[in-house]
C-alpha cells in the first residue's frame, strides 16, 4: 500500500516528461479505439436486426393481415418533404390477382405547423387504398383498433402520452384527406377546440398541443397517399432489392389466415 | 467487520452515492419513472463502474499524474459506448426509454469520482469491491425510487420488459386515478427528498444508539 501512495503523491520527474504524456494518452486512446471497433463489429448485426424488427412490428400494427411482407414491398415516393417510404400490403383476391389493398406510411412531426410539446413524434398510419381513408380493424381478441400508431414520442407521461390511447386515436377512423367519413361531410382536420363545428378530433385535456401535432401528422400521411395514389397501385417492381416473388403474383411465404373482411 | 464487507457496505449504506454523497443526480432524477428503468440505469452504470475501476486500477502506476483525468475519461467513455451498443442490440426497449441518459453515464460523477478517489490509489481487488458496493448502492436506490414513483404515479410496478414480454404488477386498480405528478419531474425531487430525509433520520438514530 505504502509504495502506491508514494507513487501517487510524488510523481517522478520522468513521469512528467512531455513525450511520456503524449505516449500515454495515445496508447490509451488507441486501446479504446480498438475496443470500440471490436464492440461495434460484434453488435452491429444485432442492432440492425433489432431496428428492423421494431419497424416491422409497427407496420404489422397498422397492416395486420397481408399476403406479402410489406417491408419487402416498399416504395420510395415523394412525400411532403423529400422522399417517404410507403409500405404496401397486398391481399389475394378470389380471381387470383394480388392487388395492393392498403399501405402504411410513417410521418414525423418535422416541418409541422403544429409542433409537438417536446421532441419529435413519429406516427405510422395505415391507409385503405380503395377509399383513401384511415383503416381500422379487429384484433385477434376482437377489440377494435385504429391503424394509427405512435411509433416515437417524448411527450409528458400521463398527459401528452395519452395520444397513445385508443380513445384519442379512434377519431381518425375512416377519415380521408378532406376529413369526410360516412356520417359527416366536410369536417376539418382540426381539434374540436380549434373549431367546435367542423373539427372532429377530441383533444386530450391538458395536451391540446400534442393532439394538434398528431392530427397534423396523420393528415400529412394522407396527403402523401393522395399525391401518389396511382404510383402506389400500379408500380409492380420495388426499388429495393429485386425479390422474385413480386411479379409472379402471390408469394406463399406469408400464409396469413384471412380472418374476416377488412375495410 | 472484515475489510471486504466494509468496502462493499460503504457504497450500499454509509456512503451511498445517491442518498449520502448526492452524486449522479441527473440520471437519478430523470430516468426513475419506473422500477425497470431505474434498475436498468443502475445496472448499466454498475457495469461501466466495474470496467473503469478495474482498468484504472490496473494502469494506475503507469499513468502520469498530469494526464490522468483525460485517460480516465477516455476509458470511461469507451465502456459507456460499449454498454450502449450492447443495450441497443440486446435490450432495445430499455435503450429506447433510457435514451440520451445512457451516453450521459460518461459524465456521471460517481464513476469519475470513484476512479479518482479509489481506483487510482488501490489494488484491482479492492477496486472491484468498491465498484460492486457503489454500483449496488446506486442500483438499489434507483430501483426503489423508480418503484415508488411508478407505483404512486401509474399504479404499476414494472420488473421487466423486452419486446412483447412485459412483467408488470398492477398494484392500484386501473380505475383509480394515480398521483400523476409522481412520474413527472417534480415527483422525482419530492420522492428523493423523502428518501434522503429518511436516510438521515435512520443514521441519526443509529448514531444515538451507538453512543
Amino acid at each position: 500500500m505504502t509504495d502506491k501512495v508514494k507513487a501517487a503523491a510524488a510523481p517522478t520527474a520522468k513521469q512528467d516528461s512531455p513525450a511520456r504524456l503524449v505516449i500515454t494518452l495515445t496508447v490509451v486512446a488507441l486501446a479504446a479505439g480498438v475496443a470500440l471497433a471490436g464492440a461495434h463489429v460484434l453488435t452491429k448485426d444485432r442492432i440492425a436486426a433489432a431496428k428492423a424488427r421494431k419497424k416491422l412490428a409497427s407496420i404489422k400494427k397498422v397492416l395486420p393481415r397481408c399476403t406479402n411482407n410489406p417491408v419487402d414491398d416498399a416504395l420510395k415516393l415523394p412525400g411532403v418533404k423529400g422522399k417517404t417510404e410507403v409500405y404496401r400490403c397486398r391481399k389475394k383476391q378470389p380471381d387470383g390477382s394480388n392487388p395492393v389493398v392498403a399501405v402504411a406510411i410513417q410521418q414525423s412531426s418535422a416541418g409541422n405547423k403544429h409542433k409537438p410539446y417536446s421532441g419529435v413524434i413519429r406516427v405510422m398510419v395505415g391507409i385503405d387504398v380503395k377509399s383513401g381513408t384511415v383503416r381500422s380493424y379487429k384484433t385477434q381478441k376482437g377489440k377494435s383498433e385504429v391503424a394509427v400508431v405512435i411509433v416515437k414520442h417524448s411527450e409528458t407521461p400521463g398527459l401528452g402520452s395519452k395520444a397513445l390511447d385508443y380513445d384519442f386515436r379512434k377519431a381518425f377512423v375512416g377519415r380521408d384527406l378532406k376529413g369526410e367519413d360516412k356520417t359527416s361531410k366536410g369536417k376539418l382536420w382540426l381539434t374540436k377546440k380549434d373549431n367546435p363545428q367542423l373539427g372532429f378530433v377530441d383533444a386530450i385535456s391538458g395536451a391540446t398541443v400534442t393532439s394538434r401535432a398528431v392530427t397534423e401528422i396523420v393528415q400529412k400521411a394522407l396527403t402523401v397517399f393522395n399525391n401518389n395514389r396511382q404510383a402506389i397501385i400500379n408500380t409492380v417492381k420495388t426499388n429495393k432489392k429485386p425479390g422474385p416473388a413480386k411479379a409472379t403474383g402471390n408469394p406463399p411465404a406469408h400464409p396469413a389466415p384471412p380472418q374476416g373482411v377488412q375495410p | 467487520m472484515s475489510d471486504t464487507s466494509k468496502i462493499v457496505s460503504r457504497g450500499l449504506w454509509h456512503e451511498n452515492p445517491v442518498l449520502v454523497l448526492l452524486l449522479g443526480m441527473c440520471p437519478t432524477l430523470a430516468v426513475t419513472t419506473s422500477a425497470y428503468n431505474g434498475l436498468g440505469m443502475g445496472v448499466a452504470t454498475t457495469v461501466v463502474l466495474l470496467g473503469s475501476n478495474i482498468c484504472i486500477s490496473l494502469i494506475r502506476n503507469v499513468i502520469p499524474k498530469k494526464v490522468r483525468i483525460p485517460c480516465f475519461i477516455v476509458i470511461i467513455a469507451t465502456f459507456v459506448t460499449v454498454v450502449e451498443m450492447c443495450l441497443e442490440a440486446f435490450l432495445n426497449n430499455l435503450h429506447a426509454s433510457l435514451g440520451l441518459f445512457i451516453p450521459l453515464i460518461v459524465v456521471n460523477c460517481i464513476i469519475l469520482g470513484r476512479a479518482e478517489a479509489w481506483a487510482s490509489r488501490n489494488t484491482v481487488g479492492k477496486s472491484v469491491l468498491d465498484a460492486v458496493g457503489m454500483g449496488l448502492g446506486f442500483t438499489l436506490t434507483l430501483f426503489v425510487l423508480g418503484g415508488v414513483r411508478e407505483l404512486l404515479g401509474n399504479g404499476t410496478f414494472t420488473l421487466f420488459q423486452y419486446q412483447e414480454t412485459l412483467v408488470q404488477l398492477r398494484v392500484l386498480a386501473k380505475s383509480t386515478d394515480p398521483i400523476l405528478v409522481m412520474i413527472l419531474p417534480p415527483g422525482a425531487f419530492i420522492t428523493l427528498g423523502f428518501f434522503i430525509a429518511g436516510m438521515n433520520a435512520i443514521q441519526t438514530r443509529m448514531k444515538k444508539r451507538a453512543g
